[in-house]
């Protein structure tokens, strides 16, 4: 089913829309060859959260609008922002950490977009598993970092990814309605929840290996 | 080479976790005879003099990934992982029908490899968690 999407913005402009002249790629680039300060740290992690917002936003309002190159491209792009994810979380906790943080990250992807073809097809059963799933993935996700860092408490994590998996189905809610304003004020406020997850990850990392992270 | 996982297959599990008696115990040499006795489904995980292995499923890994051991050999994975895992025999594609179980950190289970050959096996929550047992 497909719906008006006007001044609809696309992916690499939504990627531009991180500022300060890098794109959260290279910032990953950057963290994973020579290190990084904990304020680095902490705005790495943030601009790829961010993207990762943006990224699945574009994905999503290309499906239910039915433009498939477009959402080829943005899911293309996406995978490539998991993918610096992971780099990120190899870069601090290892090549095995990396490998197996990627198709959890992944896997929650999938259940977003399980969300959305319930929301395309106005399938409800189809929605409220993908919801299930991806509640039960906080559960996942939790318990990984909390297995990584042992200052990140599993429910505490778990409850901060469940609060970004809820504003991102406000997002592909919003723009099933095909209603722009509140789309975008969804997708502002699903990226700036990021923050949430980003700046205690980024803490619990410098707490974690205070030698590795110097303070600027 | 395939071999065989013994039926009602040998396990000695517990769970580590809060008010458990067992918590302060982290492998199956400190649990009681009696209870292990009970944990194992009423079969003996083998004799003290038994070789044995470990493997740690910490980080959404098994640790390590491949191990290889001399038939007879008594495997004995620990869940480090604050999730349920299991040790599923084969792949998600084509699965076994023995799994162990580790509701929770801290859980433990074991087994006796009696045949040689090669075990594929994976986690049925995780199932991109891969592990396998070369089995001399």
């Amino acid at each position: 089913m497909k719906i008006a999407c006007k001044n609809f913005i696309g992916a690499a402009v939504m990627v531009a829309l991180l500022g300060a002249g890098y794109t959260a790629s290279a910032l990953a680039a950057e963290m994973n060859h020579h290190g990084a300060m904990s304020s680095d740290l902490r705005t790495g992690l943030n601009s790829l959260f961010r993207e990762h917002v943006f990224l699945a936003a574009a994905a999503t309002g290309a499906a239910l609008a039915g433009r498939d190159a477009e959402f080829k491209a943005a899911a293309g792009a996406l995978d490539g922002n998991s993918i610096d994810i992971a780099k990120a979380i190899g870069s601090v906790y290892g090549a095995g950490a990396e490998q197996a943080f990627l198709p959890l990250w992944r896997k929650h992807i999938g259940f977003v977009v399980d969300y959305t073809v319930g929301v395309a097809t106005k399938d409800d059963a189809k929605k409220n598993k993908a919801v299930a799933d991806l509640v039960q993935y906080t559960e996942d996700f939790g318990a990984f970092l909390a297995s990584a860092n042992p200052n990140l408490p599993k429910d505490v994590v778990a409850n901060l990814v469940k609060d970004h998996v809820l504003t991102l189905k406000d997002v592909i809610d919003a723009q099933a309605t095909g209603d722009m304003n509140k789309t975008f004020m969804a997708i502002r406020s699903a990226a700036g929840h990021m923050g949430m997850i980003a700046d205690p990850l980024a803490a619990a990392i410098v707490k974690q290996f205070p030698e590795r992270f110097a303070n600027r | 080479m395939k071999g065989h996982w013994r039926s009602a297959a040998v396990l000695t599990a517990s769970v580590l976790a809060g008010s458990s008696p067992l918590h302060a115990h982290e492998d199956c040499d400190d649990i009681p005879q009696k209870q292990r006795a009970v944990v194992a489904s009423g079969e003996s995980v083998g004799p003290r003099s038994q070789p044995a292995a470990a493997v740690t499923i910490q980080l959404f890994q098994y640790q390590p990934g491949q191990l290889e051991i001399q038939a007879g050999t008594t495997v004995t994975w620990v869940n480090q992982d604050d999730i349920r895992h299991t040790v599923t025999l084969g792949t998600p594609e084509r699965q076994e029908d023995v799994s162990l179980n580790f509701p929770a950190k801290g859980a433990t289970a074991s087994y006796t490899f009696d045949r040689p050959g090669v075990y594929e096996y994976f986690c049925d929550r995780h199932p991109s968690m891969r592990g396998q047992i070369r089995v001399q």
